[in-house]
């Protein structure tokens, strides 16, 4: 399975998600023009990685998986859209995949701490949160 | 001509219906008023026009170093940045390019990043057509009644249940900026003609 690679762009975030490592980054600004469009893609290849893992392996009991949050900004759209991949890894980690999700934010910037939180709260992921 | 200056008993919210309706027609008799006009009420960042997704990124880059040159505080650069995304994408969302006939081009979208009394306000003011404007008002009139913690819930709720489409619409963005701003959202809707108003939104940090 191919690794998702996007690059940023000033209203974009860049985007990891390597199948290798289990490793998943996205870092930057979201706010896409066409959210629907910009997140299916990181949506459709979380599905495919689950299938292959599930259909390989034959099940997940073992795999580490990091997902690192590292978003500056994202508007209210992306959010709808942040949080179906919050629901995905949900279901990811039923089926034992021991997904740690990694919260980055600024230090000084409350609101992003709280987005956190609120994406933690609705979905029962436990979030670490990593204050730069 | 002379522009008065604002009188300081009224609201800043009355002075920007003011502000508009005196300025529609810009010439070159007006131009210092209205720049002394801008002054006085400690504008930062002023824009009038068509909308499109690039004069957006513009304004955006344009509001981000004008702040930090400033030296405002991570914390408030940030919130500021938010209200204002969810602004201009709500300009762009009801009033952007193309979106109203000629005769009525001389009510272009407005944008306003400035300084008040106790800290940052963002106003905006563009024409909507009557069907959007009966959703905006309804989802205005509900989330100024609520508590910061019944905002929260609220957003709980739309985020949940709300089928975002590409036009947002879902009212998560209103939520989101009374969420950060922590003020009641001050708005007026003003009859325009025939079922178009001209929606003005101040928000306040």
């Amino acid at each position: 399975m191919e690794a998702l690679r996007i690059e940023a762009t000033e209203f974009t975030p860049e985007v990891i998600m390597d199948p290798a490592s289990n490793v998943f980054e996205i870092t930057g600004e979201s706010r896409p023009e066409n959210a629907g469009k910009f997140y299916k893609e990181i949506l459709d290849w979380l599905d495919n990685y689950y299938n292959l893992r599930y259909w390989k392996d034959s099940k997940f009991s073992g795999v580490e998986a990091i997902f690192e949050f590292k978003l500056d900004y994202f508007n209210s759209t992306s959010a709808k859209f942040i949080l179906d991949i919050f629901m995905k890894l949900q279901t990811f980690r039923k089926d034992e995949i021991n997904i740690t999700v990694r919260w980055h934010y600024d230090k000084p910037d409350i609101d992003m701490k709280e987005s956190g939180e609120e994406f933690a709260q609705m979905t029962g992921i436990p979030f670490e949160y990593v204050a730069k | 001509m002379e522009l008065g200056l604002p009188e300081f008993n009224v609201n800043f919210f009355g002075r920007l219906t003011y502000f508009f309706k005196e300025t529609v027609s810009v010439n070159i008799d007006n131009i210092y008023g209205i720049h002394h006009k801008m002054l006085d009420e400690k504008v930062l960042l002023a824009y009038k026009g068509d909308f499109n997704h690039g004069i957006v990124n513009i304004l955006l880059t344009n509001a981000k170093s004008q702040m930090e040159g400033l030296g405002l505080e991570l914390a408030t650069r940030k919130k500021l940045y938010n209200i204002m995304v969810e602004c201009l994408e709500n300009i762009n969302r009801y009033a952007g390019e193309g979106t109203f006939e000629n005769d009525l081009l001389k009510n272009f979208p407005l944008f306003l990043l400035g300084m008040s009394e106790s800290g940052y306000y963002v106003t905006i003011g563009n024409l909507i057509r009557g069907e959007d404007k009966e959703l905006l008002k309804i989802q205005l009139d509900d989330v100024s009644k609520l508590s910061q913690s019944e905002l929260k819930e609220k957003y709980r709720d739309v985020i949940m249940d709300a089928k975002i489409t590409e036009g947002g619409g879902a009212g998560l963005g209103i939520i989101d900026m009374a969420i950060k701003s922590e003020n009641r959202l001050e708005y007026t809707f003003n009859d325009v003609k025939d079922d178009i108003s001209f929606f003005i939104l101040e928000i306040k940090i």
